[in-house]
């Protein structure tokens, strides 16, 4: 924005140092000119009249008779153009005040100029009279004097010699001839005397013009050389010539700024694209980054997958979207035993053998990193002949057969797959299956359909929750049943134990906690739950050979009513309760510590033992645990499931069980599916063995009689 | 030494002083000239207009006459009945002067106008006094502002419409005029008149348009003219003792109708006239018959009255 702004004002800028220039050269150029045209045509014109002046000077002083018109006309226009020039404002410029100087010297030289050419036309009236008369008179001379008289032509002579040496003197214009003219002037007068009349006044009055010429000769001379010499001229065209240095000085002037303002034009502009060229690459680079960015922000910096912002985007463009959800199971612990490392190596190798699966696949398909070990494969199933269950058993299979090496380390991947066509919800949807897949003992994989929705089950069964409740606040006799799983000691080789597992029978219908712990939990109905079956359990075990256990939560212990009718059974129960084993959920749960050391304390006077459910997976309370006062330790059932060919697996429950051992806990195998898996919960060493290869939960009559089947009872 | 030796001595140097002979130096008159008729108009009414002067009672054509351009008397009278101390110059072909006045002080045709408005013994107003009078009266304000074009009436655009209306005062066509210009032959007497003028030299000083009016000569050349403390010479303004009865050359023009002469009206007639200055400037005594060739030769200047005072004139 700051360069934008920037670039506009230098821009704007730009143009306008562009149309300064352009104004400025042209009005400074044609004023220049037009300027220098008038003011040098005046000074032209003015020279020129000085010199119309001086010629007409020289005829007036020749001529006997002269127009001065012509003179004073000429006086008058040389004045005016002084006056004009006076008044020229551009002559008032630095550049021209040498020659505006010069001009103001010039104007009084000229005033006084005309003042004596004023003089000069009346010196020149009364020389050229004088001149004239003397001559004329001197005609009239012969005609009144007798050159035959000695006397009379003295006079004659006289006024001969004084005729020449006007005519001289005059044409000479020389006052130097005049020498001797007053000595005849005056021997002119003395001739008067001796006359009369016409005779007499005649030589008077060529006596009197004689004085006057004598008089007015040498000034008339001084003047008129005075004003036909060079001087003004010379002045003038000085005005002219500095007027010329001030002309070129102003152009040189004009065109330095014009220069410098180019020069600052260009600088603008190249500022300008300099500006223009920098934000192009700015731009550029922002380009750049903002598709590096958008990469990495649609890209797992970990795996060079895209992410779930690119699935986000990328299931929106296709017809029907299918995704496979794919989790590494126990991934947790592989993070837990060789650090993150490891385990983002793990991800990364993963990572690349589900690239290798969807390259041989025949159809199209993008790979996503949805979570930590969440990826999930993206295809359009409208491109593919191939049913949405082919092609998760395939990656199932795909992944089941590669093994993942780092270190000489070989992970056996074991993975659970969620899928779903649920356009709207197809992420949620396929992680419900996921889920469903992780709850699952024995299902891998499973496709989304609504039943697996619990959210959807329990909004379907509302009505049935809410019977529930009802019937557990009646205490409607088997509403709340055991089902009990066998459980086998391993040092024994037989059946010793059972594991009591809530079902909740409405309406004929027997549901598993999976489909009503959540309901419970959120009716707060657990503790009545939990009551009942330890009830049950105890009414089961009144009598009987075999130890069980009862599941409770940490919630079940905060309430203190629930912990009080708990409490209350087992003090009931009298010798039963010590057959009672309590197995703690959700364990990594427990907030408060005090609370459950309390309740342990509080069972154990009653004889009971205390167990850890789920023990091993993501615990990072440890020591809390450990330090409550329990008695065995149940594994979590995702680690034995796979331990018969799963290393890492077998690694983590090794070191459980030595742990357990050392600390004095007996241990249990949940999830025992299989005899290779029995032989390995074996082999390890755990005490307890619970599993469909063990046993499946059954209800009272048929556990009673199933156990009566093969002998156990 | 003959007489005829001496004779052609003196020829052959007159001769050579003369040199070669020019132009004529007299022009004629131009038959029109160009002037603002607006201006011309409202100066021509405020020329006539007595109300300028203190009184009310003299306008510029009290001493300028439309007949002549100039006054009967010898000299003219101002407000109150005052008389002036000179004869007026005439109006007429002023504008062809190289100055105004007497003496040339007044370097233009507005210049010399606010000269009889302000002196005490002709029309004695001042610039106020004529802008009072002036900016009171509605049709003068009218005129001015439609002339001018400015609200208020202002004392120079007085003068210059006088000046302006002055200038339409030329007298053209005198015979002489149309001699020059080869319409008419003269009289054998009125080109004879013509040669004396300038063989006796009048015409040094009488030349161009207004056949004087264009140079500062004196008045006594060759024997001294009166002189007093009050005559309107150069003298009165450069205080220089040699421009004692120094005016400005006046003009012949239409000088047969003028009478009387002189800057003090000294001579009643032309015939005095022109023997005073044969004597004063030339220095000798005119014969008769030179006086009557000459008069005969100036009556040839005697123009038409100008058109803008003829009937339908402006």
């Amino acid at each position: 924005m700051a360069w934008v702004s920037m670039r506009l004002i230098l821009a704007l800028l730009a143009a306008l140092a562009g149309v300064v220039i352009f104004l400025f050269t042209d009005s400074f150029t044609e004023s220049y000119y037009k300027e220098t045209r008038r003011v040098g045509k005046e000074l032209m014109s003015l020279e020129n009249t000085l010199n119309e002046i001086r010629a007409d000077l020289l005829k007036n002083g020749i001529l006997l008779y002269f127009n001065y018109d012509i003179l004073n006309e000429e006086l008058k226009r040389a004045c005016e153009t002084i006056e004009r020039l006076y008044s020229d404002s551009s002559l008032k410029k630095g550049s021209y005040l040498q020659a505006y100087w010069k001009l103001l010297d010039f104007r009084k030289d000229f005033d006084k100029f005309v003042s004596k050419v004023e003089r000069f036309v009346r010196l020149n009236g009364s020389i050229k009279n004088s001149a004239l008369y003397i001559q004329t008179l001197h005609l009239r001379a012969f005609e009144l004097f007798d050159s035959s008289k000695e006397e009379e032509k003295k006079v004659l002579l006289l006024l001969s010699r004084i005729s020449v040496t006007v005519s001289i003197a005059k044409n000479a214009q020389d006052p130097d001839f005049l020498h001797d003219m007053s000595g005849y002037a005056e021997e002119l007068q003395r001739y008067a005397k001796r006359y009369k009349n016409e005779k007499r006044a005649l030589l008077r009055t060529i006596s009197r013009h004689v004085r006057l010429f004598v008089e007015l000769f040498p000034e008339y001379i001084e003047i008129f050389q005075d004003l036909t010499d060079d001087k003004l001229k010379q002045k003038s065209s000085e005005i002219l010539k500095s007027y010329q240095d001030g002309s070129r000085r102003e152009l040189s002037t004009i065109e330095y700024t014009v220069q410098i303002m180019l020069l600052l034009y260009l600088l603008s502009l190249s500022i300008v694209i300099y500006f223009i060229f920098r934000v192009e690459k700015e731009n550029r680079r922002l380009d750049k980054l903002h598709t590096v960015l958008m990469k990495s922000l649609m890209t797992d910096s970990l795996t060079g997958l895209e992410n779930r912002v690119a699935f986000a985007q990328e299931k929106d463009g296709l017809k029907s979207p299918v995704l496979i959800l794919v989790n590494i199971d126990r991934f947790q612990h592989i993070n837990d035993f060789y650090g993150t490392d490891m385990g983002d190596k793990v991800l990364v190798r993963f990572a690349g053998v589900l690239s290798r699966f969807i390259a041989r696949s025949s159809e199209s398909m993008s790979l996503y990193r949805l979570g930590g070990d969440d990826f999930g494969i993206l295809y359009d199933a409208s491109s593919t002949s191939s049913s949405i269950d082919e092609i998760v058993q395939r990656t199932y299979l795909f992944v089941e057969n590669e093994e993942i090496k780092i270190d000489d380390i070989t992970f056996d991947i074991s993975i659970s797959i969620g899928a779903s066509d649920d356009r709207e919800r197809l992420f949620e949807t396929a992680d419900i299956a996921l889920k469903h897949v992780k709850r699952s003992e024995r299902e891998r994989t499973a496709i989304y359909n609504e039943s697996l929705d619990n959210r959807s089950e329990i909004e379907r069964n509302l009505a049935t929750i809410r019977e529930l409740k009802k019937a557990l606040l009646e205490k409607r006799k088997d509403t709340v049943i055991p089902y009990f799983q066998p459980l086998m000691d391993m040092h024994k080789g037989e059946i010793t134990h059972f594991e009591a597992l809530a079902r909740i029978v409405l309406n004929s219908k027997v549901m598993k906690p999976e489909n009503f712990l959540e309901a419970t939990k959120m009716a707060k109905l657990s503790g009545m739950v939990t009551y009942e079956m330890l009830k049950r359990t105890l009414e089961v075990a009144h009598g009987c050979s075999y130890t069980f256990s009862v599941n409770i939560s940490a919630g079940d212990m905060y309430n203190q009513k629930d912990r009080n009718l708990i409490l209350g059974l087992l003090e009931d129960a009298g010798e039963s309760a010590s057959k009672i084993t309590l197995e703690i959920l959700e364990s990594e749960e427990i907030y408060d510590y005090a609370i459950v050391k309390d309740f342990i304390k509080e069972v154990r006077k009653f004889g009971c033992k205390v167990a850890i459910d789920d023990f091993g997976s993501g615990y990072s309370n440890f020591e809390n645990i450990l330090a409550l006062d329990i008695d065995i330790i149940k594994i979590d059932g995702t680690l034995i499931h796979r331990i018969d060919h799963d290393t890492h697996a077998q690694l983590i429950v090794r070191t459980i069980v030595t742990f357990a051992k050392e600390a004095g806990f007996k241990t249990v195998a949940e999830y025992v599916h299989s005899e290779s898996v029995l032989q390995m919960v074996r082999a390890i060493g755990i005490d307890y063995a619970q599993g469909y290869h063990i046993g499946k939960p059954l209800g009272e009559i048929e556990c009673i009689k199933e156990n009566l089947r093969i002998g156990r009872l | 030494m003959s007489p005829y030796f001496g004779i052609f001595v003196v020829i052959s140097i007159f001769v050579s002083t003369i040199g070669c002979l020019s132009e004529e130096p007299i022009s004629p008159i131009p038959s029109d000239i160009q002037y603002d008729t607006d201006k011309a108009r409202l100066g021509k009414r405020l020329f006539f207009d007595t109300k300028l002067s203190s009184d009310g009672s003299v306008s510029c054509a009290n001493c300028h006459r439309i007949n002549n351009g100039a006054d009967v008397g010898k000299f003219s009278y101002g407000v109150g009945g005052r008389e002036g101390n000179r004869n007026s110059p005439t109006v007429f072909n002023s504008v062809f002067n190289f100055r105004q006045m007497y003496n040339g002080s007044a370097a233009d045709l507005a210049r010399q106008a606010a000269a009889p408005i302000e002196n005490p013994v002709e029309m004695h107003n001042d610039s106020q006094g004529v802008l009072r009078y002036l900016r009171n009266d509605s049709s003068y304000i009218k005129e001015f502002e439609k002339v001018y074009g400015k609200k208020e009436i202002e004392y120079r655009d007085v003068l210059d419409a006088i000046a302006e209306f002055e200038k339409t005062l030329i007298t053209p066509n005198s015979r002489f005029d149309r001699y020059l210009r080869g319409e008419i032959d003269l009289s054998e007497e009125e080109k004879e008149g013509y040669r004396l003028f300038k063989t006796l030299g009048c015409i040094t000083c009488h030349n161009g348009t207004n056949v004087g009016g264009n140079s500062y000569q004196k008045m006594g050349l060759i024997n001294p003219y009166p002189w007093s403390e009050d005559s309107p010479d150069r003298f009165s303004i450069s205080k220089r003792e040699d421009d004692k009865n120094v005016y400005k050359v006046p003009s012949l023009r239409n000088i047969a109708v003028t009478a009387p002469y002189f800057h003090d009206g000294s001579a009643a007639t032309l015939e005095e006239a022109l023997a005073k200055m044969g004597y004063y400037n030339l220095g000798f005594k005119l014969s008769k018959r030179e006086i009557a060739l000459l008069k005969a030769f100036l009556q040839t200047l005697t123009g038409e009255i100008p058109k803008s005072l003829r009937k339908g004139g402006l």
